[in-house]
């Protein structure tokens, strides 16, 4: 053989080689995009969900981001929890900031029961906690009497007295404590500070709570009494452990990264702090309901840049929920659309007032786009006419749009599919983070060849034969007897107790009765006539009697009013609901993962521990169903398995 | 051969040897997933625990069944009561008249009294409906809870596991920490199961052959 035939035979074997790794490759890749959407202004991102909440009480609020380390997510939730992330969303961890072992940054009012041990200064607050009782309170029901027992036999009254098998008093039963919620308090506002004494700050409604080693313990920093807002917290990127917070109870502002906080005593802002946001070189801008106020230097005073009233150019706007600076650049979402300025503050000019006039803007924030081009991205409520506030019910942020040159265009730029409300949005390292009320959605691109195509192919597999998540809620209900039936024969049963005899009794007495006298008579005339008459009796007598009562009790006596059945009632379906959401949150969690492997959106760590989650999940669900999931998929599916 | 000949085979040769590191690595990472897995084989799979940990709490399925049924079966036990009363009396008369017509009389009379009494009350609304049926399912949320505790702990230490086993920490103390977690996730789950999980793998691990 040649040289040049050896030559030509290799490189035919590499070409064939090269072909078959980039079929596989292909195989693993998702579908191609729209050309179209491909447009170099228009966003292509892939959306991928990362996180599902659970549908009761896990309402998502809040989102931050580790501006150096993208990876470290974290976000807050309507009962209180935060969770934290270390991989990107692959996996989640629930912590809770619960300041237990905090010392009251505020000073401690004592307590008529003086739990405030020692009211000087930096003392340690102990909160009283109410006492709430037993958990279950004895029922004052004793179904013997035991005295009839020795009185004469009555078949009027029953010898048990009145058994009372359900306490009319409403007590905390077994059902009623498996109902009942916990007092919670809702995050409203995440934040990530590296350089702060507390890296990892939370604000709930009434209070600011900081955690340095990462969220297993937190500090109480800041707490009003009453329902005081804190919307925002910002950390000084120039002054390590400079940080302010928002409220509305005015502006706060720590140099020792929240160990004290002190109002700020400059006058202003006359109202609530709404917005607050630090530009790089440390300039501190401050939205004040319609007013903005700018500060240059850590100890200048605030200086309004808006409203000015000597030009007619900027209209007036309404409250302003946040504040994007960079550099000159500055954007602020109000309620009244978007507003921009290119100097410093000054000269706001509306944005897109064809499209975002009279829009309530949620947030505004600025990012990269596919091509590492600055991108805006904005949330837009849509809020009926006549609300107030984006808070108000009905007022629901439904998309967010982006624009890459200063405003001019604007293209729909989250496309996850969701029928939760967008509550915030974060952008790091090269990544758009989404969160809505239930989900957590990030910017992603699928690597070709990075999954291993047996587990893209189980995936769609297990897709494929995923059974209708209805078939398996109403299984699961079926197998813990909670369906609307069962509930309701149970409650009609409960009704119709009452015909039945609520005391039939079987009474049995017996009396031996042993008497012996004797009598000594003398009678004074007669033949015996002084002669004592000794007699003597003895006479034993014994009866017994069997007596059956039974009694009809028509007047709910069993407890069981219509106010009980109802109760009952709500208490079944609260439970009926918690399953049944149980069930969907599993289902749909199952089904997003086994998307995502289906499309070859990870790695070999996140596949596996993807695959362990579905695991998991299935396992959840087959417990309540008692049997295979594959089992409720109809026939075609399982075939095609 | 030409010069480009030449050029265009050590380009589709580099390119081989490029393919061919990265389906090396390819294989290297299926392998250590592989790997992974083996060394989980023997742990007693999620159901199994959440199976086990619901019995040990004594919430499994059947021991709520089991509940429901014997509340309505329970109206069929009587409320039962007894009772005891033993009584004495005694009557004494001594009765003396001398005037008219004299005569006396002593009279002593005694007498003691055994009462038993016995019965049994039925409530048997209870047939019908036992408000107790209600409160059982009350135990559903503590078996939802527990099936939610023990397959996120689970779920946690596996993680952790896969953590250690596909991409471990460089630093020592950090591979130190993950295998105190996965100390503690395992700790959980036996005190959830009444020590059954770390039993089960440990027998589970004697007892199958060695695939590594």
């Amino acid at each position: 053989m040649t040289r040049a035939a050896a030559a030509w035979r290799f490189g035919l074997a590499v070409a064939l080689a090269l072909i078959g790794s980039v079929a596989q490759a292909q195989d693993a890749a998702p579908p191609e995009e729209d050309p179209e959407a491909a447009a170099p202004s228009a966003p292509s991102w892939e959306w991928i969900q990362v996180l599902a909440s659970p549908r009761i009480g896990q309402r998502l609020t809040a989102i931050a981001v580790h501006p150096s380390r993208p990876e470290e997510v974290w976000v807050g939730s309507q009962a209180g929890i935060v969770l934290r992330s270390r991989d990107g969303g692959t996996t989640w961890t629930e912590l809770e900031p619960d300041a237990l072992t905090a010392t009251a940054r505020t000073t401690p009012v004592p307590e008529a029961n003086g739990s405030c041990r020692e009211c000087g200064d930096d003392v340690v607050f102990l909160q009283r906690i109410p006492y709430r009782g037993p958990p279950y309170s004895v029922p004052a029901v004793n179904p013997v009497d035991i005295r009839p027992w020795f009185d004469a036999f009555e078949p009027t009254t029953s010898i048990f007295g009145t058994p009372r098998l359900q306490d009319p008093v409403p007590r905390r039963t077994l059902l009623a404590q498996a109902v009942e919620t916990r007092d919670v308090e809702p995050v409203s506002r995440v934040t990530v500070c590296p350089t702060n004494y507390f890296p990892l700050i939370v604000a709930t409604e009434n209070e600011v709570l900081g955690s340095n080693d990462g969220g297993y313990t937190w500090v109480r920093l800041l707490r009003f009494p009453g329902d005081v807002e804190t919307p925002q917290v910002a950390c000084d990127p120039t002054t390590p452990d400079h940080l302010v917070i928002a409220t509305d109870a005015g502006l706060w502002e720590s140099d020792d990264g929240g160990i004290t906080l002190s109002p700020d005593l400059s006058g202003w802002p006359r109202h609530s702090a709404a917005a607050v946001q630090f530009t790089a070189d440390g300039t501190l801008f401050i939205g004040s309901e319609e007013e903005l106020f700018v500060r240059r230097g850590r100890h200048d005073e605030p200086e309004r840049v808006y409203p000015v009233f000597e030009s007619s150019e900027t209209i007036p706007w309404e409250h302003i929920d946040w504040i994007e600076p960079d550099g000159d650049e500055v954007w602020l979402a109000t309620r009244d659309g978007l507003r921009r300025s290119v100097e410093g503050g000054r000269r706001f000019t509306q944005v897109a007032p064809n499209l975002l006039a009279r829009q309530a803007i949620g947030q505004v924030i600025r990012g990269e786009s596919e091509t590492g081009t600055p991108r805006i991205a904005a949330i837009v409520r849509d809020c009926p006419s006549g609300a107030d506030t984006p808070n108000e019910p009905g007022c629901r942020a439904t998309h967010v749009l982006s624009t890459d040159d200063g405003g001019d265009t604007w293209h729909p730029f989250f496309s996850g599919i969701t029928r939760r409300s967008i509550q915030q949005m974060a952008y790091a390292g090269g990544r758009w983070f989404v969160l809505t009320g239930g989900e957590l959605w990030v910017t992603a691109r699928a690597e070709p060849g990075a999954m291993d195509q047996r587990t893209v192919d189980w995936a769609r597999r297990r897709l494929s034969v995923t059974p209708p998540m209805r078939a398996v809620v109403e299984a699961a209900l079926d197998r813990v007897d909670l369906n609307r039936g069962q509930i309701d024969s149970m409650l009609e049963r409960a009704a119709a107790r009452s015909w039945l005899p609520d005391q039939v009794s079987l009474n049995f007495e017996y009396d031996a009765v042993e008497r012996d006298a004797r009598a000594a008579d003398a009678p004074p005339a007669g033949p015996s006539a002084g002669l004592l008459q000794d007699t003597r009796t003895q006479r034993a007598t014994s009866q017994w009697s069997l007596f059956v009562y039974v009694r009809w009790n028509l007047d709910d006596a069993g407890g069981w009013d219509p106010a009980q059945l109802e109760r009952a009632r709500s208490h079944l379906y609260e439970i009926r609901r918690r399953i049944g959401f149980l069930i969907e949150d599993a289902w749909h969690e199952r089904r997003l993962h086994l998307r995502r492997l289906a499309r070859a959106f990870a790695d070999p760590y996140q596949a596996e521990v993807l695959r362990e989650r579905i695991t998991m999940l299935e396992a959840l669900m087959e417990f309540w169903l008692d049997g295979e999931l594959d089992a409720l998929a109809p026939a075609v599916m399982t075939r095609r398995r | 051969m030409t010069t480009t000949q030449t050029r265009t085979l050590t380009t589709l040769a580099l390119t081989a040897l490029l393919a061919a590191s990265a389906s090396v690595a390819s294989a290297q990472a299926r392998e250590q997933v592989q790997q992974a897995r083996r060394a989980f084989a023997h742990e007693p799979e999620v159901a199994e625990t959440a199976r086990e940990a619901l019995q040990y709490f004594r919430v499994h399925p059947e021991a709520l069944d089991g509940l429901r049924s014997s509340a309505r079966a329970r109206a069929l036990l009587p409320v039962i009561a007894g009772g005891y009363q033993y009584g004495q009396t005694r009557d004494q008369l001594f009765y003396d008249q001398q005037i008219t017509s004299p005569q006396t009389r002593d009279q002593n009379a005694a007498g003691t009294t055994h009462s038993v009494t016995a019965g049994a009350l039925w409530d048997l609304r209870q047939l019908g409906f036992n408000p107790a049926e209600v409160e059982v399912y009350g135990l559903v949320s503590v078996q939802r809870d527990l099936m939610l505790e023990i397959t996120r702990t689970y779920f946690l230490r596996r993680q952790l596991q896969l953590r250690l086993a596909l991409r471990p920490p460089e630093d020592p103390l950090a591979y130190a920490a993950l295998e105190l977690r996965v100390n503690e996730f395992t700790a959980i789950l036996d005190v959830l199961t009444g020590g059954w999980f770390s039993e089960t793998a440990e027998e589970r691990r004697r007892t199958s052959p060695r695939t590594d």
